[in-house]
């Protein structure tokens, strides 16, 4: 009896997954074929605007650069100083010290010889309390304004008071260790001013910092990551960045602009309530709500992306570090979705209802759960005779060389474009990665997101945790 | 079930076995291939650059160009289109940082080096984003021979082709605004920014049109009009600039009040103080702005009056803003029976510091 029953599961479960298998597979050429054409369109519009056109002209938006930092003492003064040099007739930078423990404050207020002044502050958001702003006295630090507040215990908060006190219409979030290129603000910016359509946030590819040569917050030269963490973040990067990201895009099915970068409209931000400082996916639950907001308010709206990378950031090195920042993301996920379930299948919602968040939500939540209860029918099959292997394999290779063809497509993009690797044995090393990454790195995340959504069903207290700064005093290669 | 799986395994496992397989090979070989050709490359690239340097700044006469041209053309791979892209690409370069002599030069080089039909050739290709870089090139290095290629393109059903084929044809012809009357209803930021920096590279003269312009019924056409006589200081209409105050489109409604402010149409503030009342706060701060460089006593008795009761934070701050400016003494006395208007007061004055 006990074994006819397994073996209708085992059967049914087989079933599910072939036609959820199909389906990943449709879906993921369908975006493919979004993203190339999504790039192409982008190349082709390069010249609608030469961008020394934008740096001439007096009728460009100004942007705030948002760089939330605790406890970043040891590479602050770099930091900014980097974000000094970034090229915009118009912007601002605005360092929220966010309670720091240690000597961030102090460090800055020596370097760039800052006074406590007179700031008008408007809480818009409601943040943590701002105990002071800072200017320069050097005129040639003029666009520095730095944030003085009570530690909010999230990035979230720390941005919101970043965003109170700036001055310009647009603002660019960052974390004050990300390198961004030079350009960054006009690449951002320039979606805002040429599209007829309201623009309400743009992002771009995000690299990965850990094995570059950096010095004094300046990118010298880009290398691949030579640990095996940063190596598998990389592939996923690019996968994701410049493949997944891109053809939502394309679609204005954009949910997510990474925290490491992003620029926005302040004024919708504002009225959607800011980043909220109790999520751990702020940067996604944002876009979120600022979506709903627009749909609610009926007005019209584009988030864009661009397929190039413009920031560089240090990622975890370790598994432990890898494991709690996975953790975070997948509790964000769950927690987005589970905040804006009213949202699915909403008509009021439009495409957000009825193709983001279900893919969100099929593709994205679902996976890991279905990863595992697929585990354990194999170990169940297994014990009981059960196990068909033929076609277990085939499922398993078809999915295996679908996911392998997809990767190597999105690294070859990446290399007709912007050959971001110093040579071919880099790019060999990649396509391993890309090879073995099922076997090693994905049970990992799996792992890791499975925890996630445990610990946000046991609403287990959230920790940001600290990610050690190897510094910039010297080049950072190893 | 037997027959589908079958099928997979025949079919379909072979198939992504290939793409997986030949996207590998494509990635590694494209690479390799990339490597060998990079130093040859960038041997052409330098060769280019050394010779574009001497030969614009030596300013040789005509018999030496053409044979060093000659002699040029016949060490570099002039037929294959990436070169002539760079080459296209440093002089236009070059052409950014030269005046004179020296940038004329550069036009003569673009013509002995046949680079003119090159992007006359990508105008004429099927492929939009070859038109775009063909125009770019012409409006790029001034080639006014380009111009009777240009007028096909002013009405060309796409926005982007029309939009860059009217600014390189405004900035070849110096100021013909041929297709004026033709923009769409809506343009974006981006081709106001195009236009007003071929006005400001290329001395255009004020239009003779502009008059007529101002009492167009298109919104763009009037913002365009609006932004020229800025541009080129035109206070002839001023009265029918402030009457553009009172238009429908709220961006127009911003253009024309920081063109008050930047023509000093003093003649305004009446108006604007008249609908502020009634106007979103987006508005709002604008008028506060204008008042602040155009207003007189009527101002700062408006602002002194509304100061003290105004309670949206973002107003009151830029009213002690407009009022500093236009009388600190004033604003001092308000500040002195206010705590919050002094705290606006300290951040207004102490953020420049």
């Amino acid at each position: 009896m006990i074994p006819d029953i397994l073996s209708y599961l085992t059967r049914g479960y087989a079933i599910f997954i072939a036609f959820f298998s199909f389906g990943y597979i449709l879906f993921y050429i369908f975006l493919s074929i979004l993203s190339y054409w999504a790039i192409i369109k982008h190349l082709k519009y390069q010249k609608y605007l030469e961008e020394e056109v934008l740096l001439r002209s007096n009728h460009i938006l100004g942007v705030s650069v948002v760089a939330p930092a605790f406890n970043e003492g040891v590479n602050i003064v770099y930091n900014v100083k980097s974000l000094l040099s970034l090229t915009y007739p118009k912007f601002e930078i605005i360092i929220v010290n966010d309670g720091s423990s240690d000597d961030t404050l102090e460090k800055l207020i020596d370097e760039f010889d800052l006074v406590k002044i007179d700031f008008y502050y408007q809480e818009k958001i409601i943040t943590q309390p701002v105990r002071g702003h800072y200017k320069s006295k050097n005129p040639v630090y003029s666009k520095l304004l730095v944030v003085d507040k009570v530690n909010g215990k999230s990035k979230a908060d720390a941005s919101n008071a970043g965003i109170n006190s700036s001055q310009y219409p647009l603002f660019l979030c960052t974390d004050v260790d990300c390198i961004l290129k030079s350009d960054t603000i006009l690449k951002l910016a320039k979606p805002f001013m040429e599209n007829e359509t309201r623009v309400i946030a743009s992002g771009a590819g995000i690299r990965i910092s850990n094995s570059c040569e950096i010095k004094e917050g300046f990118l010298f030269k880009v290398h691949f990551p030579k640990e095996w963490y940063p190596r598998f973040q990389e592939l996923e990067y690019v996968r994701s960045f410049i493949f997944g990201r891109m053809a939502w895009s394309q679609i204005n099915g954009l949910l997510l602009v990474s925290g490491g970068l992003g620029m926005f409209d302040k004024d919708i931000v504002i009225k959607a309530g800011g980043y909220w400082h109790k999520s751990l996916g702020e940067d996604m639950e944002l876009v979120t709500r600022m979506r709903k907001y627009m749909h609610d308010t009926n007005e019209k709206f584009l988030i864009k992306y661009i397929p190039e990378s413009l920031c560089w950031t240090e990622v975890p090195g370790t598994k432990k570090v890898f494991l709690r920042q996975r953790i975070r993301w997948a509790r964000g996920l769950v927690q987005t979705l589970y905040l804006h379930r009213k949202m699915f299948l909403n008509p009021k919602y439009g495409r957000t209802a009825f193709l983001v968040l279900p893919f969100f939500f099929s593709f994205e939540f679902l996976v890991p759960i279905i990863e595992f209860i697929g585990l354990i029918t194999l170990i169940i099959s297994l014990l009981f005779g059960l196990i068909d292997f033929q076609y277990l394999l085939i499922i398993s290779t078809i999915v295996y060389l679908f996911y392998l063809s997809i990767t190597i497509i999105s690294i070859l993009i990446d290399e007709i474009l912007y050959k971001s690797y110093a040579n071919y044995k880099e790019l060999i090393v990649l396509v391993g990665m890309a090879i073995i990454e099922p076997f090693v790195y994905h049970p990992i995340n799996v792992y890791a997101s499975l925890k996630g959504y445990w610990y946000f069903l046991n609403k287990k207290e959230q920790r940001w945790g600290t990610m050690v700064r190897k510094g910039y005093e010297k080049p950072t290669t190893k | 079930m037997e027959k589908l799986i079958e099928y997979i395994t025949h079919f379909v496992i072979p198939f992504f076995f290939v793409i997986s397989l030949s996207l590998i090979v494509v990635l590694v070989f494209k690479r390799i291939y990339y490597q060998f050709t990079l130093p040859y490359k960038h041997r052409i690239i330098r060769k280019s650059e050394i010779f574009l340097t001497e030969i614009t700044l030596s300013k040789p006469d005509k018999n030496t160009l053409k044979q060093k041209i000659a002699q040029f053309k016949s060490e570099i791979p002039i037929s294959k289109s990436w070169c002539k892209e760079m080459l296209i690409d440093d002089l236009i370069r070059m052409k950014s940082n030269l005046k004179g002599k020296a940038a004329k030069n550069i036009l003569l080089i673009y013509k002995k080096l046949d680079l003119n039909h090159y992007s006359a050739s990508l105008i004429r290709d099927f492929r939009k984003h070859k038109k775009y870089e063909g125009i770019h090139h012409f409006q790029s290095l001034c080639y006014k021979p380009g111009i009777s290629l240009l007028k096909k393109y002013l009405f060309h059903p796409n926005k982007i082709i029309r939009s860059n084929a009217n600014i390189a044809y405004l900035a070849l012809t110096k100021g013909d605004w041929q297709a004026v009357d033709k923009l769409p209803i809506k343009i974006s930021i981006i081709t106001t920014i195009k236009v007003m920096d071929v006005l400001h590279t290329e001395n255009i003269p004020l239009p003779a049109e502009i008059d007529l312009w101002i009492q167009s019924k298109n919104p763009t056409i009037l913002k365009l009009a609006i932004m020229a006589m800025v541009f080129y200081n035109y206070r002839n209409k001023s009265a029918e600039i402030i009457k553009l105050l009172h238009h429908q489109d709220k961006a127009l409604k911003i253009d024309v009040i920081t063109a008050i402010q930047d023509l000093f149409l003093e003649e305004a503030e009446e108006d604007l103080l008249l609908m502020f009342y009634t106007e979103p706060i987006e508005i709002q701060l604008e008028i506060l702005e204008a008042l602040a460089v155009i207003g007189s006593e009527k101002t700062i008795d408006f602002l002194k009056t509304e100061i003290p009761k105004q309670e949206i934070k973002d107003l009151k701050l830029k009213m002690v803003c407009s009022l500093d400016n236009l009388d600190p003494e004033t604003l001092n006395i308000l500040g002195q029976q206010d705590s919050d208007t002094q705290k606006m007061i300290n951040h207004n004055r102490k953020l420049e510091l």
